[in-house]
């Protein structure tokens, strides 16, 4: 590999330079590396400018940086210019989109019904993203949420994940604290929802294997004073819905009876529930054994904490959510899985709380389950220093050294940090991949999104849901209205604006969004379907090679036809767009070869073809 | 040794192609039972997911009522077939050559769990939704060492649900989707010049400096794919015009699944293990409606047609081992649970009813002509096994019955899983002993 001078400034600049100076205030990642004994730092090599820009801006805003920026970031020559390029990036409508898409997906936002709940929670959250809002603030919303489901910004599509699928109430409270747990804390307490852990999770999980089904239920009792009800009797649609706590000082009394629904699966209780857990079934009710443990008193799974006085049990269980220092990890960790491919604790949601740190998972006669302990640990102190600011994580890693090192394969030195030698090949997510090829062919139109008409959406992460662009979009549209609407989005014709929204779709399924209705995690497996797709899928290649080829391509076939452009200068500038990097001389010869042979917009189109079957198009 | 996923993926793209490798990669811990014999009766098999659910007591398990309407046909065929012959027409002409059990017991009533009930043989597990695979793509894996170079189809091939994936297994028993119509979307490249656009990509990715780990993967499916794309035979077959298809519910393809799954097996190309799909049967709401295509009426009419269409075709395709086509393959369809019986819900419809759910069992060794189980007089809970376990047949016993007409011993397990827990084929932990049903055989 040749080493580009700047390359060799940046590593004259690390060996002298505090790192404090670099990062403008003390970059924790690289202070890490930097502790005691550590001279590693030093030996990572920092990948080159292009690299370094493909990698941060779809790890960042989820597509390819564009030919401007990649013109303007090559052609400056600051020191600090990285630092200003995560920066710009950071505070961009690219980042708020892509992030508002991470915890929509991250909460399941999807329709009910109509598209207003969703939207309403999906702006909720662009809005906490767009304001820096802190990780507690977006989760003390969500978790402690009382109110009507199509309140303004409601995030009840969380609590109705099962409410309607499993009417079998304790069941509902149990797979509740499911999610709640694997969400926010990253830990998977299911299995002890069913049974006590010995004898079934020794292999599994230590931290798990100690705990009795018993302890399960005292975190379901957090939820055992809500309940969703029908304010209006005559009105039981979806929308009327909404989330009460019998212990909320704001509970109005004089309003019972309630139009509850309880245990019953298919009647309303007309009087005041219990509002306890009453761990007392028998089998065939609901999905899981039976239980037998009477009334349960609410603690918490981890410490036994229970309650204040006075303090409704939905509140109290957000407070110590959000004091536990797990739930500060869990967010470090999804944000290091997110950026370099792998988590401290991978999956995710798989934390082990008995190999925690070194010291706990002594006591089971087992290694720590994070890589990196220290690491996660110092990271976890700044990201909670820092008032759990997302922006504030983010910017420590893309800042650091490690973040910006060269993982060509082979390029990590021996004994170099895990992270450089760890298998980190990603392939792009979905949507990056169609933001991506819209925005080289010059193709992206305005999403049709079903309640969104108004707005103006040229990405795929500004989708507020995984059924969306969708053709359902204009049922709220009617006659000249719909008509004007259209023209305006750049459609010549319902038929048009219909296809693209179909087409959208699609490819992003075809490349394995998730699918939050079904709760179908995202899929970026190689496949011989993504193969064939990429190859051959008239979606994208109708705009190429077919016969609604893009004016980009006849513009740069113009452009070599006037030599403007040399084959060899079209074929690098096509290198750049496509792949972010530069081509080796023999990519170059046989991308040239081909321009030089087919000077026409088929040989443009026909390069940019191969470009995207390229496994560096797919691949980070 | 515990082995690394990824890093066996790694390996076998290196080696390109996973199917020729000798030895499974993991330690296979010796069975704890003795004397599990496989039927070893059905060398490919066709299992097709009735998605949503069907009413049973208007279809497999007919129970009349003042509620049936005169187009169910209701007619009593002898041996136990009490048959809606109004709405499976073919069928009811045909029950010399199928069986059909009526003493399952589902247990889940939520479609995602049930169906992932049915497709792993595992209740669904959040710990464990990851490395779980489909029974398919397990037999996929157990069936990799007697393929052949010439096979270009990968083993298995699905169309429809499939939420468990290949789970721990290599990304080759993760199976081939087809459309709903049967077909390989994006199969052919309908442009000019193909042939210098191909030349050109493969010689940009051997110019490239970085072809290894996931990149190698994505490489070796593009390789996998051109080979189908190559090929005359596969093309005609399974290309065409099948890319476009935006349908959201249910589905008027099952004849021409049924019809293109014939003659993948009687092109021999490798793929033995099939699922098919007839969605849309979750009739909360106006279930007897005859003028929907799809009410009960308009899916039973597609799925009499399917079925009797590879009743008749494969038994008159030669097999490979002497007998025909239907000889050796063994065809299997139910729904993941049935439905509420008795009068209809205040919407003319049917709710989900895990507790009595027929399958319908043909080929590969099934022994035609029996109906095994009973359920009461409304349908309403299973009155007789007609099992020599003397238990209900759970959702395992059937998945179990598969495997055993496969060959392949379903109390395998694997023990170095991503997790460290065990994965038994089909799970005993949870629900005790598992059995083929030796009723269905010969």
């Amino acid at each position: 590999m040749t080493i580009r001078p700047f390359q060799l400034s940046l590593l004259l600049a690390l060996s002298t330079i505090a790192p404090a100076a670099l990062a403008g205030g003390g970059n924790p990642i690289d202070g890490h590396y930097r502790g005691a004994g550590k001279k590693q730092v030093l030996a990572f090599a920092p990948a080159d400018d292009l690299t370094f820009l493909r990698r941060v801006t779809l790890d960042l805003i989820g597509k390819l940086p564009t030919p401007q920026q990649i013109d303007a970031f090559l052609a400056d020559d600051s020191l600090d210019k990285r630092r200003v390029y995560i920066d710009e990036l950071l505070a961009s409508e690219a980042y708020t989109d892509r992030w508002s898409y991470y915890f929509g997906e991250l909460f399941w936002n999807q329709l009910l019904i109509t598209g207003d709940i969703r939207n309403g929670f999906h702006d909720k959250i662009r809005a906490l993203v767009a304001e820096d809002r802190p990780w507690t603030e977006m989760a003390e919303f969500v978790l402690g949420y009382t109110g009507a489901t199509s309140g303004e910004s409601s995030p009840m599509v969380f609590w109705l994940l099962e409410a309607f699928d499993n009417d079998y109430r304790l069941d509902y409270l149990d797979d509740q604290i499911g999610y709640i747990t694997s969400t926010f804390l990253g830990v998977q307490t299911d299995c002890i929802s069913c049974h006590d852990g010995a004898n079934h999770l020794e292999q599994v999980n230590k931290g798990l294997s100690v705990m009795k089904r018993k302890q399960f239920w005292g975190m379901s009792a957090f939820l055992a004073k809500s309940y969703f009800y029908y304010p209006n009797r005559d009105n039981t649609g979806f929308d009327s819905l909404e989330l009460v706590d019998l212990d909320d000082p704001g509970f109005n009394e004089s309003s019972l009876p309630l139009y509850v629904l309880t245990e019953d699966q298919e009647t309303f209780s007309l009087t005041r529930p219990g509002g306890e857990y009453m761990a007392e079934s028998a089998a065939g009710e609901g999905m899981r054994v039976p239980r037998k443990g009477g009334m349960i008193e609410p603690r918490y799974l981890f410490t036994g904490e229970q309650p204040r006085e006075g303090e409704p049990r939905r509140k109290a269980l957000t407070r110590m959510i959000l004091a536990d220092r797990q739930f500060a990890r869990n967010m470090v960790n999804r944000m290091w899985s997110h950026f370099f491919g792998e988590g401290f604790v991978e999956p995710v949601t798989g934390w082990d709380m008995g190999r925690i740190d070194p010291e706990t998972a002594a006591q089971f006669d087992i290694e720590a389950q994070p890589r990196d302990y220290h690491l996660m640990e110092a990271l976890t102190d700044a990201f909670i220093t820092s008032g759990y600011n997302l922006r504030a994580l983010m910017r420590d890693v893309c800042n650091s050294t490690l973040y910006q090192a060269d993982l060509t394969a082979g390029a990590a030195p021996k004994g170099a940090s895990y992270w450089l030698n760890a298998q980190r090949t990603r392939r792009m997510a979905s949507e990056a991949i169609v933001d991506s090829v819209y925005q080289i062919l010059e193709t992206q139109k305005p999403y049709g999104v079903t309640g969104m008409m108004d707005r103006t959406i040229l990405s795929a992460w500004a989708l507020p849901g995984t059924i969306e662009p969708s053709s359902q979009a204009l049922n709220g549209l009617f006659g000249t209205q719909r008509l004007a609407r259209l023209r305006q989005m750049g459609y010549a014709s319902e038929g048009d604006f219909r296809q693209y929204q179909e087409e959208a779709s699609l490819l992003l399924n075809s490349f394995g969004r998730s699918q939050r209705f079904d709760q179908l995690p995202r899929n970026d497996e190689a496949s011989i379907q993504v193969a064939l797709t990429m190859m051959n899928e008239d979606a994208i290649h109708k705009r190429l090679i077919g016969d609604e080829r893009s004016p980009f391509v006849n513009s740069q076939a113009a452009l070599l036809a006037a030599n403007v452009h040399t084959p060899e200068s079209l074929a690098r500038a096509l290198f750049l767009r496509v792949l972010v990097r530069e081509p080796t001389p023999l990519e170059l010869s046989t991308a040239a070869a081909h321009l030089e042979a087919n000077a026409n917009a088929d040989g443009v189109a026909d390069l940019v073809w191969a470009l995207f079957n390229h496994h560096d198009f797919l691949y980070k | 040794m515990r082995i690394d996923r990824r890093g066996f993926l790694a390996g076998c793209a290196a080696g390109f192609g996973c199917y020729a490798m000798g030895k499974p990669a993991w330690r296979a811990m010796p069975r704890l039972k003795d004397g599990i014999e496989t039927k070893n009766t059905a060398r490919n098999l066709i299992f097709v997911l009735l998605y949503g659910a069907p009413s049973h007591v208007d279809t497999f398990d007919l129970k009349p009522g003042s509620y049936t309407p005169d187009f169910l046909g209701v007619e009593d065929l002898g041996g136990g077939f009490r048959w809606p012959s109004g709405i499976l027409p073919k069928l009811s002409k045909m029950t010399d050559q199928f069986s059909v059990l009526r003493s399952v017991n589902a247990v889940e009533a939520v479609h995602e769990r049930a169906v992932y009930h049915l497709l792993t043989a595992h209740r669904q597990n959040a710990a464990l939704i990851r490395e779980i695979p489909h029974f398919a793509s397990v037999l996929s894996f157990k069936l990799a060492e007697q393929r052949r170079e010439s096979d270009s189809l990968p083993t298995m091939m699905y169309i429809g649900q499939n939420p468990a994936k290949n789970g721990f297994l290599p990304l080759d028993h993760l199976g081939l989707a087809l459309t709903s119509d049967g077909l390989i979307p994006n199969l052919n490249h309908d442009y000019q010049n193909g042939q210098a656009r191909f030349d050109l990509a493969r010689a940009m990715q051997m110019a490239a400096p970085d072809r290894s780990g996931r990149r190698g993967d994505h490489i070796k499916f593009q390789d996998q794919a051109r080979q189908m794309m190559g090929d005359e035979e596969l093309n005609n077959l399974l290309g065409g015009d099948g890319q476009r298809n935006f349908g959201l519910f249910g589905s008027q393809d099952f004849p021409k699944q049924c019809e293109i799954v014939s003659s993948i097996l009687e092109t021999g190309k490798g793929a033995r293990v099939f699922q098919l799909e007839i969605g849309g049967w979750d009739h909360h709401v106006d279930i007897y409606n005859a003028n929907n295509p799809l009410g009960l009426a308009g899916l039973c009419g597609e799925l009499d047609e399917g079925l009797a269409y590879l009743l008749e075709n494969l038994a008159a395709k030669p097999g490979v081992n002497g007998g025909s086509l239907l000889d050796e393959t063994m065809i299997v369809a139910m729904g993941e649970f049935g439905r509420t019986t008795g009068p209809l819900n205040t919407s003319g419809g049917r709710d989900h009813y895990p507790y009595v759910v027929p399958a319908f069992f043909a080929g590969g060794g099934v022994a035609p002509g029996r109906v095994i189980g009973e359920s009461n007089a409304t349908g309403e809970f299973i009155t007789d096994p007609g099992w020599n376990r003397n238990r209900y047949i759970g959702v395992n016993d059937v998945v179990a019955t598969m495997y055993s007409a496969m060959g392949v011993d379903w109390t395998e397990r694997v023990m170095d899983t991503p997790s460290g827990r065990v994965f038994e084929f089909v799970d005993e932990n949870a629900v005790g002993e598992v059995f083929a049903i030796d009723e269905l055989f010969v």
